[in-house]
This record gives structure tokens, sequence and C-alpha cells, in this order.
């Protein structure tokens, strides 16, 4: 019986070929601006963290990157007619690496990218497992979708866009996410939805007028944190949902804070909630 | 005596073999690498070049052994590269600039009309690349892990997964024989006496697991409080599952085992548990193996994959409905209250007669005989 054991545990320990080979591989790429006038950046990354930022002055776009070649392929392709950067995992191993993501390679494996500041661009982010930094703080951003699995991402306009934004899509998933100084953006439509966990908004930022947003949120906890000198109007059909609406008053279906019509800044917010629940804090 | 030296001689030339084998192979290889000219290792270097999904194609003309440099005065029209060894440029290069085992350096006044990379190295640009700047610590070409797994990859995964499976029930087959021997024994008992019973109850069990995981979650996601709760009943609901399925499993090792090692179980409470459990649990390991040794066998393989995951199967699904027969084992089917029988009425057997009586039929006359007439 013994001798059984010691000769299972043996093959056991042959183990899962492949299972803990590292095949660590770095990739840097740049490109300088040239003459190019705006960039659409199509980045679709499955396992790891990926972070987003302005690049160097004379720079398109600046890429580092570390992934385990042993499970994933990370490339990058630019294509000068169409001003299109496609960068991130190859489709061919994107759910392959989904499936065999492992903490350690999360950890360790990452996308740095940089991005030109100064001509308009429209980013397509396509996030699995990921953690997600995107500091957007001095680009000029045209248009962007977010779409996310289970991720954590973090998304700050640490400055005003220099021109309006058409269209910020959100769409978090199971996970979290967190928007700093979202009046920033200028967006002239924002959908934010999330099907389970947290989303926090601030509407902080440099803005007037109104701010439209569209909120699909489930299973979902979500903070907006308002400026005093902002008005809300909360527009959201319920199911088995809280939202917080001391102090506000309700008028033809619509919640309004307190002293709505005296603010120069208001905030609309449209949509559902879903065994949700919704609380605005106020910010001085 | 004879027979034993002749098996100790059958031995070291077992080993012998073995060791030459490999000692063979090994010096084979290193000879084949020693032997590898750099024509070779540069067309194999534009070859990895060329699959990298961050190389590029290079014709063999363009590339060199060794380092390499572009003198301010020159200008070449199409791509350059070097090979083990750093590639620099004072001059114009239209295409592409590549160092695969090094730096590539542009130095003040150089161009690069293309890309520049190094593969292996670093691009430090101090003068104009017109392209993109790329570096690569080394290509990557090779197949991704598990992708597609060679015969013999396959087999040892399989292998080592089917041994896993085993130790780890093997663990629980050690602690529920401690734990919860007579919860074994009452389903062991209930599926030797209610076969096809215990398999249909395990056919349902096994369809009602994700709806009613569903339906529970939705339940609990009315209230706030039950959203909160939601994790922890999703926990529990899995470990309820799994415990029900290991321990009908168990169950039924346990009566292949008594099958084997030829004991009843049957007023035999102190038979060896264990050894009975790890018995029948070995034979579903040796399906298994014999499963995962499969994969050179094409066809054969998948029919032998095919009955070991029936025979597992079946196994499962029996223990699981005796599991919800007896409630966990903790319900014996003698405890269980008989199926009442339908009340039966005292004289229900008689012909029920009406109040108004019965009317009596006429005799039949027979027929006069001729002779009466």
């Amino acid at each position: 019986m013994k001798t059984l054991f010691l000769a299972m545990v043996s093959l056991f320990a042959l183990g899962d070929p492949g299972a803990d080979m590292r095949n660590w591989r770095s990739l840097t790429a740049s490109r300088p601006r040239s003459t190019a006038d705006s960039l659409h950046v199509v980045l679709r990354y499955d396992a790891g963290n990926v972070s987003i930022s302005a690049a160097p002055a004379p720079l398109l776009y600046d890429a580092k990157a570390r992934f385990d070649a042993a499970q994933q392929r990370i490339s990058r392709n630019y294509d000068a007619t169409a001003r299109t950067l496609r960068i991130g995992l190859d489709s061919s191993t994107m759910q392959r690496s989904a499936r065999h993501s492992s903490r350690a390679r999360d950890r360790e494996g990452f996308l740095d990218l940089g991005l030109a500041s100064g001509i308009p661009l429209d980013l397509d982010l396509d996030l699995g497992t990921t953690r997600a930094k995107i500091d957007l703080s001095s680009l000029w951003v045209s248009t962007m979708r977010v779409s996310s699995g289970t991720t954590e991402t973090d998304l700050t306009f640490g400055s005003a866009n220099p021109q309006p934004m058409r269209d910020l899509f959100v769409d978090a998933g199971v996970g979290s996410i967190t928007i700093h100084q979202l009046g920033n953006a200028h967006a002239q439509r924002t959908t934010i939805a999330s099907t389970v966990g947290d989303v926090d908004l601030d509407m902080g930022g440099d803005w007037t007028g109104d701010m439209p947003i569209t909120l699909r949120v489930a299973l979902t906890s979500t903070t907006l944190r308002v400026p005093r000198d902002v008005g809300i109007a909360l527009h959201v059909s319920k199911r088995i949902s809280t939202v917080d609406t001391d102090g506000f008053t309700e008028r033809d279906g619509v919640m309004y804070s307190a002293g709505y019509e005296q603010t120069k800044r208001h905030v609309v917010i449209d949509g559902s909630a879903t065994l949700a629940t919704v609380d605005v804090v106020w910010k001085d | 005596m004879r027979a034993a030296v002749s098996v100790r001689v059958v031995r070291r030339v077992a080993i012998a073999l073995v060791f030459g084998t490999i000692a063979a192979q090994g010096a084979g290889a290193q000879t084949k690498a020693d032997s590898a000219r750099p024509a070779d290792a540069i067309a194999a270097a534009l070859d990895s070049l060329h699959r990298d999904a961050n190389g590029l194609s290079l014709s063999r003309t363009a590339i060199s052994s060794g380092p390499r440099t572009v003198d301010a005065s020159e200008h070449i029209t199409g791509d350059i590269a070097s090979y083990r060894g750093p590639l620099e440029i004072r001059g114009t290069v239209d295409g592409n600039a590549v160092a695969v085992g090094g730096d590539v350096v542009v130095l003040p006044g150089g161009h690069v009309g293309g890309d520049a990379l190094a593969v292996g190295g670093l691009v430090r640009n101090s003068g104009t690349v017109d392209g993109e700047s790329r570096s690569i610590n080394a290509f990557s070409v090779g197949p991704i892990a598990g992708t597609r797994l060679t015969p013999a990859e396959a087999t040892k995964r399989a292998l080592s997964l089917a041994v896993a499976c085993f130790l780890i029930l093997v663990a629980m087959a050690i602690a529920v024989a401690m734990g919860a021997r007579s919860h074994l024994e009452t389903i062991a008992s209930t599926i030797r006496t209610d076969f096809s019973r215990s398999f249909l109850f395990g056919l349902l069990g096994e369809i009602a697991i994700a709806p009613l995981f569903l339906l529970s979650m939705v339940a609990l996601g009315i209230t706030i409080v039950g959203i909160l709760l939601i994790p922890f009943a999703a926990f529990a609901y899995a470990l309820a599952v799994l415990g029900a399925l290991d321990l009908g499993f168990l169950a039924m090792s346990l009566l292949v085992g008594d099958a084997i090692l030829r004991g009843d179980g049957q007023g035999n409470e102190r038979r060896p548990l264990v050894s009975h459990l790890i018995a029948g649990l070995t034979v579903f390991l040796v399906l298994w193996l014999l499963a995962g040794g499969a994969a050179y066998l094409g066809l054969a393989g998948s029919v032998l994959r095919l009955l070991a995951f029936l025979s597992t199967w079946i196994a499962a699904t029996i223990g699981l409905g005796a599991t919800i027969i007896t409630r966990g084992g903790t319900r014996s089917p003698a405890s269980m209250p008989p199926i009442a029988a339908p009340p039966v009425e005292e004289y229900a057997w008689q012909t029920p007669t009406p109040v108004s009586g019965v009317a009596a039929a006429r005799r039949p006359t027979p027929a006069p005989r001729s002779s009466e007439r």
C-alpha cells in the first residue's frame, strides 16, 4: 500500500506540463506623432494590469507590456491610413488567457499605454479580468467606450477635456468602477452600466450647464458624489432598490434636490436600478 | 538461484539500455547544437522574426552576422539588420533597421524611414525614426502552452489529474470513514436495496441543482438583508452539493470495494472500511488511468474515455440519489415510514346489492324430448 501511494504521489508530482512555466516577455513600442491629427485606439486586454495615461510630447503612443508568452501574446498594430492603433492580447489567446488567469501572472503581467495629448482620441477598451487605471488628464478624448468583465476600473479626468466628448459609455459588468471628476469629461452623453459590484461617480470638475447621465445598475451599490453647488434631478425607475432621496422633492415623477432651480449646474440622471442602492453624497 | 541471477542480469541490461538511450539522445542534441552553422541560425532568426506578431519580415540579404554600422555618408535603400551584434546608424536607412541579439542605436544625424526593432536588446534613438521604435526581450513564436498538447503531454496531464482526484478522494474517504461511517453504510445499503430508485433520484437531483440554486438566489435577492447573504448561501449550496456527490460516490466505491474484496457489507460492521473504499476508488482510478494513457489510441482512446466518464457519472448519480433518499445517510430505509396502503373496507369485495333488490333470473327451461311429444 505504501509503495502504491509513493508511486501515486510521484505520478502526481509529474504535474501539469507547462502549468508552472513562466515565459515572460517584455515589449516596448513607441511611434512619433508626425502628421497624425487623431487616433483611434482599440485595446483588448483580458488578464493583468492595464494603465492608460498621456505619452511624452513627441509621441503618438508609447506602450510597455510584460506578458507570459507561455499563455498569451500581446501585439500591436498601427494603421496609418485609418489612424488606428490596435493593441493588447491576440484574439486567439484572449479567452484562453482569461481561463488560465492566475494571480501571479495577473500581478506581474501589465500593459502601460501612453497616448498623445493635443489630438482627439477615440478610445475603445475591452477589459476582461483586469485592474485598470485610466488617467485621461491632459488628454483630449472625443469618444470613449469601456466594456469590462470582472474588473477594478479607476477612471480619472484630471483636467478639462479641450472639446466636449461626444459619448462616454462604461459597462462595468461585474466589478467596481470609480470615476473621478467626471465633469471634466464634458460628455454630451454619458451611460454608466453595472451588473454586479460598486459604482462610484464623482461629479466634480470644471463644467457648466447640464450633465446628462444614463445610469443602469443591477445588484450594485452606487455612490454619486456631487458638489454642493450642483442640483440633481433623478428619474430612476426602481425595482426592489433603494435610492437615497432625502431632502429631494418630487415633481412629475422626477426627484429634484433642494434648491435645484437656484443652482447653475445640474446633473440629470435617468435610468433604472434593480436590486441596487443609489446614494447621494454631497461634497464641498 | 539461477532464475534470480538471470533476473538481475536482465534488470542491469534494461538499466544500461535506458541510460544509454538517454545519453545518446543528449549527446546527439549537443552535437546538433554545436554543429549549427551561423547561416542556419540566421535563417532560424529570420523565420522567428517573420512569425512573431511583434516582428517583421526581412530578406536574407539584409542581415549579416556581427556588429554593423551605417556611416554618415551611407544611404541604404532597403532594410538592414545585424545578427548577434549592435546596429549603429549614423547615415540614412530607407527601410527597417533590425538587431537580433543587440541594440539598435540611431545616432544624431541618423535616420530610419521604417521601424527600428531590437530583439534581445534596446532601441536607443538620438536621431530620427519615422516608424515605430520597438524592443522585445525575446521572440514569442513557440506554441502557447496547452493550446494543443502533444500526446505525451496529454497523457501526462490526464494521468496526473486522475491521480490527483484519487488522492483527494482517498483523503475524503478516510475522513468519512472516521467521522461518518454510519451515514456511509446507510447510503451504501440503500444503493444495494434500491438501486433503480437511487439512480432516478440522482438524475432528478442533478437536473434540479441549477434551478434550485437560481431559485434560492432569487428568493434571497428579494430582500436587502437577503442580498447580503447571497455569497454565503451560494458557498453553502456549492458545499452541500459537492458533499452529497462525494458521499454518494464514496458509498458506490464502498460497494465496488466490497465486491472486489468479497465483503458483503451486511452484518459485518467491522470490516476494514478504508481498505474497501480505497479498493473501490482504485477501480475508478484504473479506468481513468487507462483512459488517460490512451491518448495515442485515437478512436479507441475516445471510447475508453467515454467508458470511464460514463461509469463515473453513473456511480455519482446513483450515489447522489441514495444520499438524497437517506437525507445524507441520516435516515435508513428501515426507519422511513412505510408507504401507506390505500384504506380497504371490510366488505368492499362483496358485490353491492341495490336496496330495491335484484330481479331473479328465470331458470332456462330444457327443450322437451321428442318422446314426450
